[in-house]
C-alpha cells in the first residue's frame, strides 16, 4: 500500500468564491435585518487523490463549507465544479447521480445513525437508491463493506445502540462507501471519539484511501491530526481562508499572524518542550460573524496589528508557489526572507526551526 | 500523611453505580495525593473514572444510584468521605473550589454573575452583600474580565464561551480555596479560548498557591500543566508519577499506546506513516473483569494478566506502574 502515489495534478473539486450567508430575520413580518456570512467568498482547488485539510475554530464555516460543497447547505453566490461539471446547473437528475459520488462522513456517530434501521440497513440503503442489483447482491456488498471499515458481517443485523463510538464511525464509514464514491467530506469525524479509538478510525480513513483511490476533504479542529493526514491545508477564519499551503510548509512557515498564534495556542504532549514553549495568547474571542469587523477579520486579535490592517481587508495572494496568505503584514512575517521574524519565530519555539 | 505539604490523601476510593444492568464499579479503588501549590493532572479517556473519582470526594455523586463503598479522603486530618452534609456543604467552595466542563449549565441563568460570585462570600466568609459585590468586582478582575465593575450585573447568557469559564474560575476563587479541582476545564473551548484559560489557571496556581487537580482526556493540556500525573483506566490508576517520567519514561502498556496514538503538530508527518493504534475498546464496565482491565488490549498480555489484577508497582521514587510485566519481570518488555 502506497500512499505516495504521484498525485496527477487534476483538480476534482473546484470551489471559486463560495458564499453562504444566512439570514437574520426579525420582527412580525419576519423581515430580513442582516445576514451571518458563515461563509464569504472562499476559492480552492482538490486535486485528484489528495487529503485537503479545512481547520479554523467553531464557528469559523468549515463545516458549512463542507456542507455547501455537498449542495446541503444551497451557496448564495459562487461556483463548485466536481469533476469540471458546475453542480449549481445539474438538474435533480443529475444531480443525484453526482451525488453517488460525492459522500460524507460526519461528525457524531451518535446522531448520524438511523436508531431504528439496522446497520445492515442503514449501509443498504444508498447502494439500493443509486443501482438496479438484486438483493442477494446487496447482502453480499454489505458485508463486504462491513469487512472493509473492520466489523464482523454478522452484526449487519444489529442496531447503532449495540455499538461503542468507534464502532458507529465505522459504521458511518461504511455507509459513505456504499455509493462507491471518488470524493469524500470528513467533517470532524474523530473529535467525538475517545483518544485510544481516534487513531484506529484515522488509519482506516488513511487505508481507503490508499486502497479505493478516494479523494477527501477533511474538516477538522484538531491541528495535530490535521498535519498527519493532510497533503494541503487551507486555515479559515471567520468565512474567509487566510492561509492555504502545503501541510509542512504551513506547520513549520506560516505566513498569516492568525496561523501562527493558532498553532502556538495548541499544547504538545510533552511537559519538557511544553516548559519551554513560548506561546502567543491571543486575547479577546471571535467576532460575530454577523457584524465581522470592517478591515482586517483578525485586526481585533492580531499581535501585529497596524492602522492599514484595521480599515483595508487583505486579499489572499500567492506568496510563494503555492502558499496563499491574506495579511498586511507579510512582510514583517518574512516572506521571501523564508523564515518568520525573531519576534513571532520565538514565539513558535519548536514549532518552527 | 506526614508530609506537611499533603494538602490531600485519597486511598482504596471505591464508588459504585447500582443501574438496572448491574453494578458498575466507576471507581475502583483509586488512591491518589496532593501537595500544596502542585498541579495533577488525571487523564483518561471517557468512563474511565476520573469525575466520578473527584465528585466522590465531594459527595457529590447523587444518591442512588451512585454508592461510596470504600475509601478515606482525608483533607488535614478530616475524612471528607465521612463529614455530614453541612460539614462537606462548608468544605466546598471555602476548602475546595470546583469548575466543571460546561460553564454554560454550571452557572445558573437567572441570576446575574455578581450574585453568583458573591454568594459563596456572603454564605461562608460572613460578608454582607455589599462587600461581597466590590470583593466580586475584585474577582472578576483578577480573572481578567474587562469593565468588571459593570459586568457584574450581566446574566451568564451575555457572556462568551471563554468568558463563562473565567466567572466560573473567579467563583470557585471566591473564598480562596487551597484547593481547586478543574474537570476538563476547556474542553468546551476552542484552542485560543483554551490558551488563555490555561494561562490564567497557571497564573493563578503561582499567585495562589493553590493546588490544583487538572482532569482531562488531553494529554497536551496535562504536559501543558500538570507537575504529577495519574493515568486512569477502568477505574483505576495504572501509571502515575512526575510530569516528566510519565511523558519521557511510560511505563504501563496503556500510557504508551495513548502517547504513541497521538499524531503531533510540532513534528514532520510522512504521509505514508500510520499512527500508532490501540486495538479493541475499554471494557464494559458492566462485566465483572478478573484480571488487569487493560489485558484484552495489551500487546505484551501474558497468563497473569488475565486472572489476577496487578497494583500499583514502584518502578522508581515516585513513578509507579499496574503491570504484572514489571513486578515479574525484570528486564524490559518484548514479545516473542
Amino acid at each position: 500500500m502506497n500512499v505516495n502515489e504521484p498525485l496527477n495534478n487534476k483538480s476534482m473539486l473546484s470551489v471559486k468564491n463560495l458564499k453562504v450567508h444566512f439570514p437574520i430575520r426579525r420582527g412580525i413580518l419576519q423581515r430580513q435585518v442582516g445576514a451571518v456570512r458563515a461563509v464569504d467568498g472562499i476559492t480552492f482547488d482538490i486535486l485528484r487523490g489528495e487529503t485537503f485539510g479545512l481547520v479554523g475554530e467553531s464557528g469559523c464555516g468549515k463545516t458549512t463549507t463542507g456542507r455547501a460543497i455537498l449542495q446541503l447547505y444551497e451557496p448564495t453566490a459562487g461556483e463548485i465544479e466536481f469533476d469540471g461539471v458546475a453542480l449549481a446547473h445539474l438538474d435533480s437528475k443529475s444531480m443525484r447521480d453526482m451525488r453517488k459520488r460525492m459522500q460524507m462522513i460526519f461528525q457524531d456517530p451518535f446522531a448520524s445513525l438511523n436508531p431504528r434501521l439496522s446497520v445492515g440497513a442503514t449501509i443498504a440503503e444508498p447502494i439500493r437508491i443509486h443501482s438496479t442489483v438484486d438483493n442477494q447482491k446487496v447482502q453480499d456488498r454489505v458485508n463486504h463493506l462491513l469487512e472493509v471499515v473492520g466489523l464482523s458481517p454478522d452484526v449487519a443485523s444489529r442496531f447503532p445502540h449495540e455499538f461503542s463510538g468507534g464502532q458507529r464511525q465505522r459504521v458511518g464509514i461504511a455507509r459513505a462507501l456504499a455509493s462507491e464514491p471518488d470524493f469524500i467530506v470528513c467533517d470532524e469525524p474523530i473529535s467525538a471519539l475517545d483518544v485510544s479509538i481516534q487513531a484506529q478510525v484515522v488509519n482506516l480513513i488513511e487505508d481507503l484511501r490508499a486502497d479505493i483511490g478516494l479523494t477527501y476533504l477533511f474538516i477538522g479542529h484538531d491541528l495535530s491530526m490535521i498535519r498527519h493526514i493532510s497533503d494541503r491545508v487551507a486555515v479559515m477564519y471567520l468565512g474567509h481562508i487566510v492561509e492555504l499551503a502545503e501541510t509542512d510548509r504551513l506547520f513549520v512557515n506560516a505566513l498569516n499572524p492568525y496561523t501562527v498564534s493558532l498553532i502556538s495556542a495548541i499544547p504538545v504532549p510533552d511537559p519538557v518542550i511544553e516548559a519551554k514553549r513560548q506561546r502567543i495568547v491571543l486575547q479577546g474571542d471571535v467576532p460575530n460573524p454577523a457584524n465581522p469587523p470592517k478591515g482586517c477579520l483578525f485586526s481585533t486579535r492580531c499581535p501585529l496589528v497596524v492602522d492599514e490592517c484595521r480599515t483595508n481587508r487583505p486579499e489572499l495572494k500567492e506568496w510563494r508557489p503555492g502558499h496563499y496568505a491574506a495579511c498586511h503584514r507579510i512582510d514583517e512575517m518574512g516572506a521571501g526572507k523564508g523564515l518568520p521574524p525573531i519576534s513571532l519565530q520565538q514565539n513558535l519555539g519548536q514549532v518552527s526551526q | 500523611m506526614n508530609d506537611v505539604n499533603r494538602v490531600l490523601q485519597v486511598d482504596g476510593l471505591r464508588t459504585e453505580f447500582h443501574t438496572l444492568g448491574g453494578v458498575v464499579r466507576a471507581v475502583n479503588g483509586v488512591s491518589f495525593h496532593l501537595d500544596r501549590g502542585e498541579v495533577l493532572g488525571v487523564v483518561g479517556e471517557s468512563g474511565c473514572g476520573k469525575s466520578v473519582s473527584v465528585m466522590s470526594l465531594l459527595q457529590l455523586i447523587p444518591n442512588p444510584p451512585g454508592r461510596i463503598v470504600d475509601g478515606t479522603a482525608f483533607l488535614g486530618d478530616r475524612d471528607l468521605l465521612a463529614m455530614s452534609q453541612s460539614e462537606i456543604r462548608k468544605v466546598r467552595s471555602v476548602e475546595i473550589g470546583m469548575i466543571f466542563q460546561d460553564p454554560m449549565t454550571s452557572l445558573n441563568p437567572v441570576l446575574t454573575i455578581g450574585t453568583q460570585i458573591a454568594e459563596p462570600l456572603v454564605e461562608h466568609k460572613e460578608m454582607s452583600w455589599n462587600e461581597a459585590l466590590d470583593a466580586s468586582i475584585e474577582l472578576l478582575d483578577k480573572v481578567g474580565i474587562p469593565d468588571a465593575a459593570e459586568r457584574i450585573n450581566d446574566y451568564p447568557h451575555q457572556f462568551s464561551g471563554g468568558m463563562r469559564q473565567r466567572v466560573m474560575i473567579a467563583i470557585a476563587l471566591a473564598c480562596a480555596p487551597p484547593i481547586l479541582i478543574a474537570d476538563e476545564p476547556t474542553t468546551a473551548l476552542d484552542v485560543t479560548i483554551q490558551a488563555q484559560i490555561l494561562e490564567l489557571l497557571n497564573d493563578l496556581r503561582h499567585s495562589e498557591g493553590m493546588g490544583m487537580i487538572l482532569i482531562t482526556h488531553d494529554l497536551g493540556v496535562i504536559a501543558r500543566l500538570a507537575d504529577r500525573v495519574a493515568v486512569m483506566y477502568a477505574g483505576q490508576v495504572v501509571e502515575t508519577g512526575s510530569a516528566e517520567d510519565v511523558y519521557g519514561n511510560p511505563s504501563h502498556p496503556y500510557t504508551q499506546g495513548l502517547l504513541e496514538s497521538l499524531p503531533r503538530h510540532d513534528q514532520e508527518h510522512s504521509s505514508s506513516e500510520r499512527l500508532t493504534s490501540i486495538d479493541g475498546q475499554p471494557p464494559n464496565m458492566l462485566d465483572p473483569i478478573a484480571g488487569c482491565p487493560f489485558a484484552e488490549r495489551c500487546k505484551y498480555v501474558f497468563d497473569r494478566c488475565k486472572s489476577e489484577n496487578p497494583n500499583l508497582f514502584v518502578l522508581n521514587g515516585n513513578h509507579s506502574a499496574a503491570c504484572w510485566w514489571d513486578i515479574e519481570n525484570e528486564c524490559e518488555r518484548t514479545i516473542e
